[in-house]
């Protein structure tokens, strides 16, 4: 096992506001590592910061170093290092444009012309994504039709068209009844063979379920970070155990 | 209860759309018996003859489509680049709210006001005497605020997750642009044009001090020259003509014109309107 | 995830079974064959690796528990599961009990010719057998069998008995030997009473009721 993507002594600041506090944390190549916590944690914001979304923000300031694959983040171009770390957000969020499209957007954003080698691989992201069979029939049909559940699907199949090494995914399935989310658990299990996948969620029987390791955020703390084995059966750190026995937060 | 509060807000917001919708009936109902049968297609496409108790429109028609146009290609690039800095590129601090206010209160100004600046300024200072030119930059100076804000504000209204997925999938800035603040915006910024531009065509009094003249049949491109508009021509018509009962038909023919092709505009940005907002 | 999770459970589970069936054969071989050989395999191989699996059982139960809450089926699945590798376990000692003693009995001429015992021994492997086929097939009919099997196994351990305290009375000096046996009975006794356990098991699992404790004439047909 190799680490994908190494947090060192991460401090991440909104202006005066500091956000994060020192974080130091290993993500686990090809494995499911999920970040839990309360609300208003930080979980967001450490998602974001490592694709560089928080770079938008311009009061954003970050202290320490995140590596991908051994490499610095800020040593990359933000928009190279976007199609090797994919993200998947909250609500779903597809384009305006045909099923299609969607997952064809970020293969034409890389320049890719030939008609063929786009509808292949719309066609592997599609059935990777567990959406091919529901939607093959009606690929020229406005996204903004799909359930919500399947709309999600298509974010992460748009995801993982253009093959990227990471999946930063936050709270993929909280707008999602109850039979979409556990498709996309069973998704999210099936990708972990192929992508490094790092979960926000607030459901912690997600994270208990579909997680290899799991990482206890509090007020912007990195409080415990171990197998989700030991996380949900014997945790260390008393404010852990709370939080998962669900006495606060 | 709730639901009969609710059928009384339908029922009231129905009677005041249908209301308008009448009254421009109406109007144009009104302006079509007073033209007495002036109207006809060559009412369109002949001057005005016989101290204009004859013939029809075409000089002030063409000279206010002309115009119009003129209008369009100076005023929307600005107007539409201006909004995009305010919405994308502005630096959130006191100089910026400062100029965003003062645009905004541009927008109140009497429009009789920027006839007044443009006479001083285009036709005078600027050397470009009463022309075509100099009224259609004063109306692009008043029509700015507008578009400006109306550009603005389709701008911030592009929803920011739409704009975050296509930065995720590695767009550029540019790309995200074109790929995603374009399409939502678009049909906001259009009918903000559209809205700028029709008032282009109905306004008097920025035209009446710099180039507008109220006889001159005869045609031409030249920007330099004065030129015929049909909101003066309508004015002149029904109140400063020496034989009322003859220009009067007259005047409500080309009101009626009017009236038409300001409905096209908005008619065209309502259809553009749907074609886009069917993908949203 | 869940499924996956109770397969790994139900091999490790039968794994298990698979050597405490050794370990019964095994430990009465010991005294059969009068070769102390398969005592210590029993005492230093099966033994740990029983109490080994036991523990690794109990700790992907808690695991799953604790990961993926199951409900219903699954959830009666599991608490069984807990249940039968601690009865396993328990035959295990039982059967390490058997094998220390004979390799103490088989140092000396037997008592008697063994008959009572193997059979014992071989009813009780059966019955465990069949009480693990039972749960893993959820076939309570075969559960049914193999509890009332277990009647033959009492009968067995009294008839040892009375025989074992006949030869004692004729000849007091015998009292070490017969107790040694006696004793064997009784782990065989209580041997085959856990597997009956592994049975009822079954239909807490299959029917969620909850059958022990009560008598024939109680439990439904
Ligand atoms: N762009 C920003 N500017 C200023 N403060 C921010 C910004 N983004 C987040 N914050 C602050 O950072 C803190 C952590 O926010 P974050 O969104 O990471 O929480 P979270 O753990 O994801 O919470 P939730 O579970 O509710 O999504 C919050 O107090 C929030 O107000
Ligand atoms: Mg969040």
């Amino acid at each position: 096992m190799a680490l994908k993507i190494e947090a060192r002594d991460v401090s991440v600041f909104f202006g005066n506001n500091q956000i994060l506090h020192n974080i130091n944390l290993g993500i686990e190549e090809r494995a499911v590592t999920a970040i839990i916590g309360p609300s208003g944690c930080g979980k967001t914001t450490f998602l974001r910061t490592l694709n560089r979304l928080n770079d938008l923000s311009s009061d954003f300031r970050l202290q320490g170093d995140i590596l991908l694959s051994n490499e610095n983040i800020y040593g990359i171009d933000p928009i190279l290092l976007r199609r090797r770390v994919g993200m998947v957000f909250q609500k779903p969020n597809p384009f305006p444009m045909s099923i299609f499209d969607n997952v064809a957007y970020g293969l034409r954003l890389q320049g890719i012309k030939d008609k063929e080698t786009i509808q292949d691989k719309v066609k592997t992201a599609l059935t990777a994504a567990g959406l091919w069979q529901e939607v093959s029939n009606r690929l020229n049909s406005n996204a903004f039709d799909l359930s919500g559940g399947q709309q999600q699907r298509l974010c992460i199949a748009r995801a993982i068209a253009v093959d990227p090494e990471v999946l930063l995914m936050d709270e993929p399935t909280s707008a999602l009844d109850p039979a979409a989310t556990s498709k996309v658990e069973e998704l999210i299990l099936a990708l972990k063979k192929n992508y490094t996948i790092v979960l926000v969620t607030h459901n912690m029987y997600q994270a208990a379920r579909v997680s290899d390791f799991t990482a206890f955020f509090l007020n912007g703390y990195l409080v415990e970070f171990d197998t989700t084995d030991t996380i949900f059966t014997n945790p260390k750190d008393e404010r852990t155990q709370r939080y998962v026995t669900g006495k606060f937060g | 209860m709730k639901k009969r509060s609710d059928s009384f807000w339908v029922l009231l917001s129905a009677i005041c759309y249908f209301s308008a919708v009448v009254f421009v009936i109406f109007v144009a109902v009104h302006l079509l018996r007073l033209s007495d049968g002036k109207l006809s297609l060559s009412f369109l496409f002949t001057n005005p003859d016989d101290g204009m108790t004859k013939g029809g429109v075409f000089s002030p028609l063409f000279g206010s489509i002309y115009l119009t146009l003129w209008v369009l290609v100076l005023s929307a690039p600005v107007g539409v680049l201006a909004g995009v800095y305010f919405a994308e590129f502005a630096p959130d601090n006191p100089i910026t709210r400062i100029l965003r206010n003062a645009i905004r209160t541009l927008s109140g100004v009497p429009a009789i006001v920027f006839g007044l600046f443009g006479l001083a300024f285009f036709v005078r200072m600027m050397n470009l005497g009463l022309s075509l030119l100099a009224s259609a930059l004063t109306l692009s100076i008043m029509n700015l605020p507008v578009i400006i804000t109306t550009t603005e504000e389709a701008l911030r209204l592009v929803p920011n997750s739409q704009k975050e997925a296509a930065i995720a999938l590695g767009a550029n800035s540019w790309e995200v642009w074109r790929d995603v603040s374009v399409k939502y915006a678009s049909s906001g910024i259009l009918s903000g044009i559209f809205l700028a531009l029709s008032r282009a065509l109905g306004e008097t009094a920025p035209i009446l001090l710099t180039g507008v003249v109220f006889y001159q049949p005869t045609v031409t491109l030249n920007p330099m020259h004065t030129f015929m508009a049909m909101p003066y021509h309508i004015f002149i018509l029904a109140t400063q003509h020496s034989k009322p009962t003859e220009a009067l038909p007259i005047a409500a023919a080309a009101g009626f014109v009017l009236l038409i092709l300001v409905l096209l505009a908005r008619i065209f940005a309502f259809l553009y309107n749907r074609r886009v907002q069917r993908w949203l | 995830m869940l499924n996956e999770k109770i397969s790994e459970i139900s091999s490790l589970l039968s794994e298990m079974g698979g050597l405490v069936e050794d370990d019964i054969v095994r430990c009465v071989r010991t005294l059969v064959e009068k070769d102390p050989s398969e005592a210590d395999s029993v005492i230093n191989e099966l033994e740990p690796r029983i109490n080994a699996l036991e523990k690794q059982i109990d700790e992907e139960c808690l695991i799953t528990l604790a990961r993926y809450q199951p409900v219903a089926h699954d959830l009666r699945r599991i608490v069984a599961v807990l249940k039968i590798d601690k009865d396993l376990e328990r035959m295990g000692d039982h059967c390490e009990n058997i094998a220390r003693r004979a390799k103490e009995i088989i140092k000396e001429p037997l008592l008697k010719p063994l008959i009572d015992i193997p059979r014992m021994a071989e009813t009780a492997q059966e019955i465990t057998r069949q009480a693990l086929d039972s749960f893993f097939k959820e076939d309570t009919q075969l559960a049914r069998e193999c509890i009332d099997k277990d009647i033959l196994v009492d009968e067995l351990q009294e008839q040892i008995i009375r025989e074992l305290i006949s030869y004692v009375l004729a000849d007091p000096s015998t009292m070490n030997k017969a107790l040694d046996l006696i004793f064997t009975s009784k782990d065989l006794e209580r041997i085959s009473d856990l597997a009956t356990n592994i049975g009822e098991e079954t239909f807490f699992l299959v029917e969620g009721s909850d059958i022990r404790h009560l008598g024939p004439k109680d439990q439904k047909e």
